[in-house]
């Protein structure tokens, strides 16, 4: 079967060829294509040998974890998640993965799950730079002193809106209460999720712990949903949702994480991120060791988990996405102007303490079934 | 193909040959046998799991494994997902109607009317699915969107001073954007079953003084049917079960049953009961369907 | 006869319009690849080049469109051999129990994607089969026999089998009727399959999702680069690349075709 190329062009173009060679090239090709997935070429291979990491999207540029690199020479594998249930949803179906990126306040049911193996925190080179208050995140120590995670990046769930399109009154008086400003209709979005969008209204209706809601706050919860849902846009699911339309001024008012204010303020969009008088929320992410990880890979999976919380990742995470980092020689490393146009400051606990630390949710089915109906006009 | 005396006696050798050769079923089920093969061991597991799955109850990050109807019967308790089950059979509904009146003059345009490169058009016709669903998604949204391809004209046009906001975020931009995914699936099998029918049928009813109307609805339209039922069944039921369009462009209005169950797997960690759910999306799809290959008999009944 | 041109001249026309509205989406994408500003909204700002310079950069995105064009092309030749079996069988011979064969093939197509996804995933991780791109082509395989299986149908129903005794009588073995009396004729329907799964196949989400280990295919990079406001001009660029490079490949096609038909003797 070795037709030249120009032969086979020229057959085909005078349909000279017989019907048999043409039977057989087809035959070929059919093989060809049926074995093409088994042979994915020798650069692959390698592959095997480091760890397959399940994280957020933009987690897997090299910059996050050139330490790795400089080790072993290549870079793990990375599988994206959408968000932590999904990629819950993929791991309880049978997906296996060597480290994971969960939220700590994701960390507690994973762990009931049995999808966690505690962290030998000794083999962790930067661990004895993360920033104190991050050693003691509700949840990711159990009662024995096992840990189960290492917190990588943090930062704020907040409204994020354009001062030049709503009352100049809410620039003084900074609150969640304008997402349930009437003006603004059909102007404003909330969050797709419980936690930062169930747990804004709940904070929002003064509710004691939004953890931990009493029937009456949830109830307060659910009047509060109800109301804001005609007056929203849509439910975002991701950044680009509300980038895109807080650029074009289609939103005037969202919540949001830092990195989109980052991300706008530096296209020059004129935008502020608030401190609400009730209170912002604060969250830390960062990463797991799967029970289900392979074991000639756990050498490599603590290298990995070490140069993601390495100064030189943080500087990435603060100066590209605006979030905090967990280590607290990365703010060393970047100028107070920097650090201070993303605020952030050199001193990381202060403002970690400042917010309502993100929590495991308190009887999350039934809320989540809560929202759905609201979702669902009910 | 009338059997003679002889042959029972030559075939004690090849009896079972003959058997097979003469029984058209066997032959049937030895030449669908790969592909049913293939369908079965890759259904047969999913099938047992989603089954058994549906019958017991999610605890936390457990399952219970005893045997309980509450995930059924949840489903007519409350009202959130017959409701939503109602919405998604009317959305796809309308998509494939929507999808099929708008692909059929475009399919009978390439068969009656496209004398030569046929095969070019049809490739002309898929080109736009071969990018991503995501980014024609996405691309739906700049051209609805508040400060899209539409509002921006018509502003700049004077028609409008405020761009409108109804464009987008609703079931009908579900409609719009799903209509656009599904065009390539409803106009490949119309075209196929048009370009199967013989001319001289049609030259026949011309010839016999019927106008062109009627030879299309007597003569064309029937005999393309296969091709518009196949057409509407690769339509109507992938999409009832949708969730990222819903997501992208459905705004807070436009939840279908698949959203619920993708809820249900993944924020509200019901599986047992997203399998129940997923289970009855099927049975009551497989009605529809039913109820359309009916409907479609007794049209053909009715005009044939 | 005028009646006649006007009325092919209005499906004309509309066949043109429709192909206005297929392409409407595809045409905004290139638009806004050359636009200097990562947000993708009105009004454009000025003209770059930027967004094509990055995707040439990424390493991730080529590998995976790489991936789901070994993944498309396996699925749609096998899938439409799987269909031709499937619809000679059930157009060709009267079976017992057809509607419900018919049926149980078509099941993949009512289980919603998700549910296909988490329950293969289910099963491949019970049996201990690693997921790779092997995986993803499972589920596409079983996702795309349907599509390929209902246009055989719908063109081999009403065949007519009296080509095909003429040809066993000829003295054509099984495989000689097939390949010059039933193939030629059921073409147009194996083209139609094999461009409908490869699209179908190539642009898959859901099932990719969850059947694939750390080798994304397109629609699962394009998501995840989507959800990131600052990658997703780049996306855009690849879209229009994409859709610039089909044509192209298309008019090549077709060129050659035409040479062909200038070339080739005059038929006897």
């Amino acid at each position: 079967m070795d037709y030249k190329k120009d032969d086979l062009v020229e057959m085909l173009a005078t349909g000279k060829m017989s019907r048999r060679k043409f039977q057989s090239l087809l035959g070929s090709l059919g093989i060809a294509t049926v074995t093409l997935p088994v042979w994915t070429g020798p650069a692959r291979a390698a592959a095997e040998d480091h760890p397959d990491v399940l994280t957020w999207e933009g987690w897997d540029i090299p910059e996050h974890h050139q330490e790795y690199f400089d080790k072993h020479g290549e870079y793990p594998n990375f599988s994206i998640m959408g968000d932590e249930e999904e990629g819950f949803a993929k791991i309880l179906a049978g997906a296996r993965y060597d480290v994971s990126h969960p939220c700590s306040y994701k960390v507690e049911i994973w762990r009931d799950a049995g999808i966690l193996q505690p962290i030998d925190v000794s083999r962790l080179d930067h661990w004895g730079d993360i920033v104190p208050s991050l050693k003691q995140i509700p949840g990711m120590t159990t009662a024995d002193g096992d840990v189960y995670f290492v917190a990588s990046e943090w930062g704020h769930t907040s409204v994020l809106y354009r001062p030049d399109l709503v009352d100049p009154k809410y620039q003084e008086e900074e609150t969640w209460g304008i997402l349930w400003d009437e003006r603004y209709a059909g102007r404003l979005s909330m969050a797709d999720s419980l936690i930062d969008g169930v747990m804004v209204a709940a904070i929002y209706g003064g509710a004691e712990d939004p953890f931990n809601m009493t029937d009456a706050e949830v109830e307060v919860t659910g009047d509060l949903l109800r109301k804001q849902l005609p007056l929203l846009r849509y439910y975002w699911t991701s950044p680009t949702d509300i980038e895109n339309a807080m650029a074009a001024g289609e939103l005037v008012a969202t919540s949001s994480w830092n990195d989109s204010y980052t991300a706008l303020k530096g296209e020059g969009i004129n935008v502020k991120y608030m401190n609400p008088k009730e209170g912002a929320m604060t969250w830390v992410c960062g990463f797991c060791l799967m029970s289900a990880a392979d074991p000639e890979k756990l050498e490599k999976s603590y290298d990995l988990i070490d140069a993601f919380i390495s100064p030189e990742s943080g500087v990435v995470t603060i100066m590209d996405e605006g979030y905090g980092h967990a280590n607290a020689k990365a703010f060393d490393l970047v100028s107070d102007e920097d650090l201070a146009e993303r605020g952030l400051s050199k001193n990381p606990d202060e403002l970690l303490n400042s917010g309502i630390f993100q929590e495991p949710i308190g009887n999350e089915p039934v809320l989540q079934g809560l929202f759905e109906e609201i979702k669902a006009g009910l | 193909m009338s059997a003679s005396p002889s042959e029972p006696v030559r075939a004690t050798r090849g009896g079972v040959r003959v058997w097979f050769m003469r029984s058209e079923s066997a032959r049937g089920y030895a030449l669908l046998s790969p592909t049913l093969v293939v369908v079965v061991l890759g259904l047969i597991f999913p099938i047992v799991i989603l089954t058994t799955l549906s019958f017991w109850k999610q605890d936390y990050v457990d399952i219970i494994r005893t045997f309980t109807l509450e995930n059924y019967s949840a489903f007519f308790e409350k009202k959130i997902y017959y409701l939503i089950l109602y919405r998604s059979i009317r959305i796809s509904a309308f998509v494939t109607l929507v999808t099929i009146v708008l692909a059929y003059p475009l399919a009978y345009f390439i068969a009656f009317h496209v004398q030569k490169n046929k095969i070019m058009w049809i490739i002309l016709v898929t080109i736009p699915f071969w990018t991503s669903y995501l980014l024609r998604v996405f691309a739906w949204k700049v051209i609805l969107g508040y400060n899209g391809v539409i509002n921006s004209g018509l502003i700049s046009l004077g028609l409008i001073s405020e761009p409108l906001e109804f464009l987008l975020y609703n079931p009908t931009a579900v409609v719009i954007t799903l209509a656009h995914a599904w065009a390539a699936v409803a106009i490949l099998p119309i075209y196929v079953s048009l370009e199967k029918i013989d001319r001289s049928l049609i030259e026949a009813a011309r010839d016999l003084g019927e106008s062109a109307f009627m030879t299309f609805v007597r003569v064309t339209l029937p005999l393309s049917l296969p091709g518009v039922i196949a057409a509407s069944l690769l339509v109507f039921i992938p999409t009832v079960g949708e969730y990222v369009t819903p997501t992208l462009v459905g705004g807070t209005r436009g939840i279908m049953i698949g959203n619920i169950i993708q809820s249900m797997f993944g924020k509200a960690l019901n599986w047992p009961l997203g399998a129940a759910l997923s289970i009855i999306s099927m049975l009551t799809v497989t009605l529809a369907v039913c109820v359309l290959l009916g409907g479609t008999r007794w049209f053909r009944k009715k005009v044939g | 006869m005028a009646a006649t041109r006007l009325k092919l001249n209005g499906l004309g026309l509309y066949a043109i319009a429709y192909l206005g509205f297929l392409y409407l989406p595809v045409a905004v994408l290139p638009v806004f690849s050359f636009n200097d500003s990562q947000y993708v909204a009105f009004p454009l700002k000025g003209f770059t080049l930027r967004w094509y310079d990055e995707l040439a950069d990424s390493y991730g995105l080529l590998n995976a469109l790489g991936n789901s064009i070994r993944v498309a092309l396996c699925v749609s030749v096998l899938s439409t051999v799987l269909g031709v079996f499937a619809a000679k069988a059930v157009t060709r011979y009267r079976m017992h129990g057809r509607g419900g064969l018919i049926g149980f093939i078509m099941v993949p197509l009512v289980i919603p994607e998700i549910i296909l996804g988490i329950s293969l995933l289910m099963t491949f991780s019970l049996s201990d089969v690693r997921l790779s791109l092997v995986t993803v082509g499972i589920g596409h395989l079983l996702l795309c026999v349907p599509f390929s299986m209902l246009v055989l149908i719908s063109r081999m129903e009403g065949f007519d089998r009296s080509m095909e005794e003429a040809a066993r009588d000829l003295g054509e073995n099984a495989w000689g009727t097939f390949w010059r009396v039933t193939f030629p004729i059921i073409f147009p329907g194996v083209v139609a399959s094999l461009l409908l799964t490869f699209t179908i196949s190539f642009d898959e989400f859901v099932l990719a999702f969850f059947l694939s280990g750390s080798d994304a295919t397109l629609p699962l990079h394009i998501w995840s680069q989507l959800r990131f406001p600052e990658r997703l001009p780049s996306v855009l660029s690849l879209g229009a690349i994409i859709v610039v490079a089909s044509t192209i490949v298309v008019f090549v096609a077709e060129f050659v075709r035409r040479r062909g038909v200038q070339l080739a003797p005059p038929r006897a």
